[in-house]
């Protein structure tokens, strides 16, 4: 690992892109690096609230079809392992066959430079899952050392690329043992569940007034699925214009009730309480089928922005005693 | 609280109610989490604080007829409860009115900014909060402005939690009669500079009493009457016409603002309402559940200069 002065670090990234640093309310272009996680996770970066897919542009009987390429550099820095992790799992989504193009571009035009996590809130839960706050993730990581020095390294291609690496002096013993020592203190302050379900009784679970309950408070509103850093559902909507006609993709919720409208007017999840239960077996149960992954990274941020007080957490230790009582 | 307790415990018991709807402490000291229960056993878990968030009759559309709900009340909400009687959508025997004294309703994401801290512990001691054991908080400073407006309502509970009603002052709506002396670029500065954060959640409309309706107007395609995106020309459209919606109906309980994670300050908005119709038609709208719903009556003696 190097020893830099974060002054420099950020200097040197700026080369490479555009650079968004992590503050409480998100990933901005100004403000301090914060020392807590950020209310948003940096999905947007790959994934954004809207975006303009392609505009048809309308020249008397003719139509001219542009396609939307995003094409400017960004560095995102700061981005914890919990918000790594969340673009991991949106990744899977995305590039998976069929790739979307779109998303492709964004992440070959974004440099993700992670920060091992030493800000454990009460409501984080990450160890939970297979990786934690030393996790080293995305293009580049780094440890911040005190208020003005950090030890880096290059973890992707891209990212032994982004910088001259040679030029900077390696971290020393004492460092590098601080370093494990934070690290290692952090984990012992992060509450770890107990999460050991069979996938194969996802249709009992579902089916259960263990589950019913447990989401109960929920109101379907969609600041959780807005915060979270693996929610990645889209809408695609045509917008007119002037002269134009822009396809674009907009953030969905599978909160709201016309996300599961049929054309034909039925709606298989009316109910409010499926539709809470269905998100949490999508991240707890269906993803692990499809992708062999949770589809939770224990950030925690929906329990912050929750404005009934619902915690997963409760959900997940309901289901688990639920798995158990049943096998037992 | 113990007696209440006790007596919902003999009502769930006897079978004369079938369930009760209130809030417990959740993980988060600053908002408790609504829960229901139909299990006498679960009854003495039930708090009531400043920190009760939501306003449940939202939460009565759940229970259409399956039986006589008990339910936690401040004034304000019991006002939410009497429109939504006047409507028709909630019969008054289908509910179980438990009366809370009330001290107004805390922000829960307003608190935490004022603190800038993770919050581990909250006391209440007198018109202050003590967060962490540390720092203290003016009730007031992270309350939604329409705490400090709220009207009285006509008492119709069924039973009623002991102790001080400690609504916070009156102001008269100071504040909404200064936002009137704005000019309109003024207005829109404000708009601008407060509403731009909003990511549409959608979480004062969930939250709401009085957005029941099975589609809103957001959420149609066709017509679109507002465009899906973040421009602020369709949050303020989104915000705008949900006002239109609620005059003559929002009790101004303020639940809108306190769950918006954004901190907007939405109840200026349906303070202002609260203001027109008082000033204008001397109507409070859920004052009782016998009164008849504002814009379905009219008056000769009703003003009509708007109409020329």
């Amino acid at each position: 690992m190097k020893k830099i002065k974060l002054k420099d670090f950020k200097k040197a990234l700026s080369k490479w892109g555009e650079v968004y640093i992590r503050t409480r309310d998100g990933f901005l272009k100004e403000g301090r690096l914060s020392s807590k996680k950020s209310k948003k996770s940096p999905k947007e970066f790959l994934l954004p609230r809207e975006e303009v897919l392609l505009a048809i542009h309308k020249k008397g009987a003719d139509t001219e079809v542009l396609e939307a390429h995003p094409s400017k550099k960004k560095v995102v820095m700061g981005a914890l392992p919990c918000d790594m992790k969340g673009l991991e799992l949106t990744t899977k989504n995305f590039l998976n066959s069929p790739e979307d193009p779109y998303y492709k571009k964004r992440v070959e035009n974004t440099l993700f430079v992670s920060e091992m996590c030493q800000y454990p809130s009460s409501s984080c839960f990450c160890t939970s899952f297979d990786y934690g706050p030393s996790s080293k993730m995305g293009d580049i990581t780094y440890f911040r050392l005190n208020d003005d020095n950090v030890l880096c390294e290059p973890i992707s291609e891209k990212g032994k690329k982004a910088l001259l690496w040679e030029q900077y002096p390696d971290a020393g013993e004492k460092d590098l043992e601080i370093m494990e020592k934070m690290l290692r203190e952090t984990a012992k302050r992060l509450q770890k569940l107990n999460i050991s379900y069979d996938f194969s009784r996802a249709r009992e679970v579902y089916a259960s007034s263990e589950l019913k309950d447990a989401v109960f408070s929920c109101l379907n509103c969609g600041a959780c699925t807005y915060v979270c850093p693996t929610c990645y559902c889209f809408d695609i909507r045509d917008i007119e214009r002037k002269d134009f006609v822009l396809r674009e993709r907009v953030w969905d919720s599978c909160m709201f009730f016309v996300y599961s409208l049929e054309a034909s007017g039925h709606n298989p999840r009316k109910n409010r309480s499926k539709r809470a239960e269905n998100r949490f077996m999508h991240k707890f149960f269906y993803q692990p089928l499809q992708y062999k992954e949770f589809g939770c990274t224990g950030c925690g941020r929906c329990v912050d922005v929750c404005p009934a007080g619902y915690d997963i957490r409760e959900t997940i230790r309901s289901i688990q005693s639920f798995m158990e009582g049943k096998n037992g | 609280m113990e007696k209440v307790k006790e007596e919902l415990k003999r009502l769930l018991q006897e079978g004369e109610i079938k369930g009760v709807l209130g809030f417990v402490p959740s993980s988060s000291p600053q908002k408790n989490r609504v829960f229901y229960t139909e299990n006498p056993d679960d009854v003495s878990r039930f708090t009531v604080s400043l920190f009760n968030t939501p306003n449940l009759t939202t939460y009565l559309f759940r229970f259409k007829d399956k039986g006589k709900i008990a339910l936690f009340l401040r004034p304000c909400e019991q006002r939410a409860l009497n429109v939504l009687i006047s409507e028709g959508k909630i019969k008054r025997e289908d509910v179980f009115v438990i009366g809370v004294p009330c001290q107004g309703a805390v922000d829960p994401f307003r608190l935490e900014e004022q603190v800038d801290a993770e919050i581990n512990s909250v006391e209440v001691k007198d018109d202050k909060i003590l967060v962490n054991n540390a720092i203290s908080v003016y009730i007031k400073e992270v309350m939604p402005y329409s705490c400090r407006v709220c009207e009285d309502v006509e008492e119709d509970v069924d039973i009623k939690i002991d102790g001080e009603d400690k609504r916070p002052s009156h102001e008269e709506y100071s504040k909404i009669e200064d936002f009137d002396k704005k000019t309109p670029s003024e207005k829109w500065a404000f708009f601008k500079e407060t509403f731009e954060r909003c990511t549409r959640c959608y979480a004062c409309r969930e939250v709401c009493p009085m957005c029941y309706c099975e589609q809103c107007f957001v959420d149609s395609y066709d017509p679109l009457w507002v465009e899906p995106g973040l421009s602020l020309q369709d949050i303020m459209s989104y915000h705008l016409i949900k006002m239109y919606h609620m005059a003559g109906r929002c009790t101004n309980c303020g639940a809108c603002e306190r769950a918006c994670p954004e901190n907007i300050p939405l109840s200026l908005l349906t303070s202002m309402l609260a203001h027109r119709l008082k000033r204008d038609f001397g109507y409070i709208s859920g004052k009782n559940g016998t009164q008849k719903v504002f814009l379905g009556e009219y008056h000769y003696e009703d003003k009509g200069d708007f109409i020329k």
